[in-house]
């Protein structure tokens, strides 16, 4: 399998060596596309690349998740996941529905699964995706009514960089990292840079 | 411990009061803050350029004109 592999678009050593950084500019985040290669992507978590390997492409094209590639030189360097969601109706209650309408629960934008291949960590492949999926999110609210693209951190490390993204927790100090971004924080965030 | 649910003579349908945790989420997406500078940051790198032009339909703060 080693020998089958091509070269990864950099080294595990990218930290520390400026040649071996991604030219993010050049990343390209794709809609899931089955002639690329996902056997050697690992992120670190066996559910994350697992899924990428195994279930990836029945979700996609099945429409149940939308898979959303990081493509840098051909090669796939991260992934995410979309799809909808709605906050449990039983926890809706009648002073809520009085608030939003005639509604029985509130749609959101979930953002699955998020993963970036190890050697591409912390050079900004995850920012980018984020924002992609921020964009995402918006688009899909022009056609479908969204509150907020909500999401499960992996740990509180990764919760705490997305909290300085502008997701909220649902419960804070609690051994669970359900988070939300209201939808008007994001367009805040596609319109008041430009 | 959660309120216990009351339910509509007409629908049969079960509700009760918000707890914090929804109180928070339903005022956070009525009210949104501003995105952070960090995320602005991210979408002058990062971003397409294209969603904000999507639509004349929302006002900055997301909600409907």
């Amino acid at each position: 399998m080693g020998q089958e592999r091509p070269p990864r678009p950099a080294a595990a050593s990218s930290e520390t060596d400026p040649q071996n950084k991604i030219d993010l500019a050049r990343v390209e985040i794709k809609p899931f596309d089955r002639k690329l290669r996902r056997a050697a992507f690992s992120c670190g978590r066996d559910n994350m690349d697992n899924f990428l390997k195994k279930s990836a492409e029945d979700q996609h094209k099945k429409f149940r998740q939308r898979v959303y590639y990081a493509v840098y030189e051909n090669q796939i360097v991260g992934y995410y996941t979309l799809s909808a969601a709605s906050r449990d109706p039983n926890h809706i209650s009648d002073e809520a529905i009085k608030l939003f309408g005639l509604i029985l629960n509130a749609p959101c934008v979930y953002l699955g699964l998020f993963a970036t291949d190890i050697p591409c960590q912390r050079q900004g492949v995850g920012r980018k995706m984020m924002v992609h999926a921020m964009e995402m999110t918006a688009k899909a609210a022009e056609f479908i009514g969204v509150y907020a693209l909500i999401l499960d951190a992996a740990d509180a490390e990764v919760a705490e960089r997305y909290r300085k993204w502008g997701f909220e927790y649902f419960i804070k100090g609690k051994a669970e990292y359900r988070m939300y971004i209201p939808l008007g924080t994001i367009k805040s965030g596609l319109q008041g840079s430009r | 411990m959660a309120a216990e649910p009351k339910q509509d003579s007409k629908t049969g349908t079960k509700s009760r009061r918000p707890n914090a945790v929804e109180r928070r989420f339903f005022e956070a997406v009525e009210n949104p803050k501003p995105a952070p500078a960090h995320l602005k940051e991210m979408v002058r790198l990062y971003g397409s350029g294209t969603t904000a032009k999507t639509s004349g339909s929302v006002k900055r703060d997301g909600s409907a004109k």
